[in-house]
């Protein structure tokens, strides 16, 4: 089973490092820096999971995720709100839109992203847990 | 009856019903206790001397008029019982013991002199002014004046005295205390040059109940309000209420002035107008009002993102470095930056919390969650610092208890508060003993330590915003005094309560707070 992950964000520097880390936990990063690249790649691959920025330049993220959710294709892909943005009209909108989750970054960590991430891999991956430590 | 008595008598009845109200009102706060009780025997005695001013002046009857007025010894122990409260707001009670004995003395022997020689206090009322009757003072009227003087002196002295020494809390405190006490004993005097015949009006001193209202302000609350920013809160209201006064009496003049003039003009055609008129203008300044929230809200918005993205890059790259480094000397390092980013976004938070009106920075995702098996996970998380010092962890975790709604990090966030303030406020080789047990329809989690316990008079405060006491303070030096005011917050939002206990300074503490059971 593939196990790729699209990370849509701006801050090279958050992209960049959250890029690295699900690398090394074994998962096949593919990563956008606005809304526009991020459909562009939806277009030609179905991902695992998203994760989605919501200030993008370009189209922002509320807008990403409709057209996913409005792709036949895409429609089943997990998307997961990865946002400085916490009022509760951005949480309503996000879980409205089919968002299954909104994380708020400067809470959270890259370790609980990941925890959040493994939600939708059924299988353990033994090989790539061997690979992060 | 003469218009100026009329205002007056009613002043003096809503200003007694301000009075006691908020005496009985503080009585039931959980403000200290002496400050409690005497606010609310100085209270009394003030609407006592109200209430003999306004039924004496109306009383015709000379002998019966002296006889209410009588009731105005009770003005000795209205500032007996103000020198008492004032010293216990400002903590100094327990340190100026002789003195308030002294004064208590003092105050109960002039008392008594007088109650023995009614006319060494006051002769024979006589009409005065408007007044049917009114004080006449005897010849040793003077020494209460006098002792009143002595005493208010003495209690400015304390607070000026403190003054100097105080942090900025209790500053604005004295503040507020020192402008109310002005005002009032300046309004309330107005009511005493009438007394020696000097024909002052004392229309003014009705206003004099109404300087209990910052005064109980300042006893309740912990962190005030700064004095300046209420002033002009105050003045803005008065204008406001004085503004929608003159325009309603004015309406009414119009009004009546239109139907006399004009023959067949209809009663209610001013009155209309006016109505539209006024509901055009709120709507307006409804609307003004809602697009400079909009306006703030956008900029809290912008604030918020632009404050969290590097904050967001500190603890991402805190976090990934802490798996990377080797020595512990390195690991301990990272933590602290760890901890210093927390701490930054804990109060990023409540600056966008308390600009924002309504709603939250961060609002809660609830889920049926099994609150178990999270108590023991934020456990694994402070076993470590607890392992360090030698502390033992006892947990009463029940098991199969029903779920919870709620939110999981923000759940997570209040149980650590309490565990890690457990572990940091108790001395090594001590003892935490944590428990989870459902009680009717609640779950009630509670931390006891044995660690440097909390005193009477913090108990009060210490879910308050900003507050520390003073030993937890020596121990940790950079603590924000917010942790356990966000975590009351987080509980109350899922709709459970907090609270604490202790046997005092030493003597460890326990604190809890209850969940509601997921319906």
């Amino acid at each position: 089973m593939t196990r790729n992950i699209l990370f849509v964000e701006d801050d090279i520097v958050l992209l960049g490092i959250l890029e690295r880390f699900l690398r090394e936990a074994g998962f096949d990063v593919t990563i956008a820096k606005d809304g526009e690249a991020a459909l562009q790649l939806l277009e030609k691959t179905v991902f695992d999971v998203v994760l989605l920025d919501i200030l993008l330049p370009t189209i922002d993220g509320f807008e990403v995720l409709k057209r996913i959710k409005a792709d036949p294709k895409a429609a089943a892909t997990n998307v997961i709100i990865l946002s400085n943005l916490a009022s509760p009209e951005d949480f309503k909108r996000g879980k409205e839109l089919g968002a299954v989750d909104y994380l708020v970054k400067a809470a959270t960590t890259p370790e609980e992203i990941l925890a959040k991430i493994k939600q939708f891999f059924k299988e353990p991956d033994i090989v790539a847990e061997h690979q992060r430590r | 009856m003469n218009v100026q008595l009329l205002t007056i008598s009613i002043g003096y009845g809503i200003s007694i019903l301000i009075t006691l109200g908020l005496g009985i009102f503080v009585l039931f706060t959980n403000a200290n206790r002496t400050t409690r009780v005497t606010f609310f025997l100085m209270a009394v005695a003030v609407a006592v001397f109200e209430i003999s001013l306004i039924f004496g002046v109306h009383t015709a009857d000379p002998i019966l008029a002296r006889k209410i007025f009588m009731f105005n010894l009770t003005d000795i122990f209205i500032v007996i019982f103000n020198a008492h409260w004032i010293l216990s707001a400002i903590g100094k009670a327990q340190e100026r013991k002789r003195d308030l004995g002294l004064i208590y003395g003092a105050g109960i022997l002039l008392f008594l002199f007088f109650l023995f020689n009614p006319e060494a206090f006051i002769r024979m009322p006589r009409p005065k002014l408007y007044f049917k009757n009114y004080f006449v003072a005897g010849d040793y009227y003077i020494l209460m004046v006098g002792f009143f003087f002595v005493v208010v002196s003495y209690f400015y002295y304390q607070l000026i005295r403190v003054y100097r020494s105080a942090d900025d809390a209790m500053r604005n405190r004295i503040k507020y205390f020192l402008a109310t006490l002005t005002v009032g004993y300046g309004l309330g005097s107005t009511a005493f040059f009438l007394v020696f015949d000097i024909p002052f009006d004392p229309i003014l001193s009705m206003f004099t109940g109404f300087y209990t209202i910052p005064l109980s302000y300042g006893i309740v609350k912990y962190q005030l309000m700064d004095i300046r920013v209420a002033i002009r809160k105050a003045a803005l209201y008065s204008i406001l209420v004085a503004m929608v006064t003159a325009g309603i009496v004015g309406v009414s003049f119009l009004n009546t002035f239109f139907v006399r003039a004009i023959p067949g003009f209809q009663i209610w055609f001013v009155p209309l107008i006016a109505g539209t008129a006024a509901v055009i203008v709120g709507n307006l300044f409804w609307r003004k009002s809602k697009e400079a929230d909009r306006l703030k809200y956008e900029f809290i918005t912008i604030a918020a993102h632009k404050l969290r993205t590097p904050l967001t890059r500190i603890k991402w790259i805190a976090d990934i470095l802490l798996e990377k480094v080797q020595t512990e000397d390195e690991k301990r390092l990272i933590e602290d930056i760890h901890k210093a980013d927390n701490r930054l976004v804990e109060l990023a938070d409540v600056l966008l919390e308390t600009t924002k009106q309504e709603g939250d920075v961060f609002p809660h995702m609830r889920e049926a969650i099994d609150f178990a098996p999270l108590v023991r996970a934020v456990l694994g998380e402070v076993g470590q610092e607890a392992e360090k010092k030698h502390i033992r962890i006892e947990t009463d975790v029940q098991s199969g208890l029903p779920l919870i709604q709620a939110d999981v990090q923000r759940i997570r966030s209040a149980l650590r508060v309490f565990l890690d303030n457990a572990i940091l406020y108790t001395p090594a080789g001590g003892t935490v003993n944590v428990s989870l047990v459902r009680h009717n329809a609640a779950l009630i989690f509670s931390v006891t330590d044995t660690g440097i316990g909390i005193s009477k008079e913090d108990l009060p405060y210490i879910f308050e915003k900003f507050f520390r006491t003073h030993r937890a303070a020596l121990i940790d030096t950079e603590g924000s005094g917010l942790g356990l005011f966000i975590a009351r917050s987080i509980v109350e939002k899922h709709g459970g309560a907090v609270g604490v206990e202790s046997m005092g300074e030493g003597k460890g503490t326990r604190f809890w707070f209850s969940l509601p059971i997921a319906p």
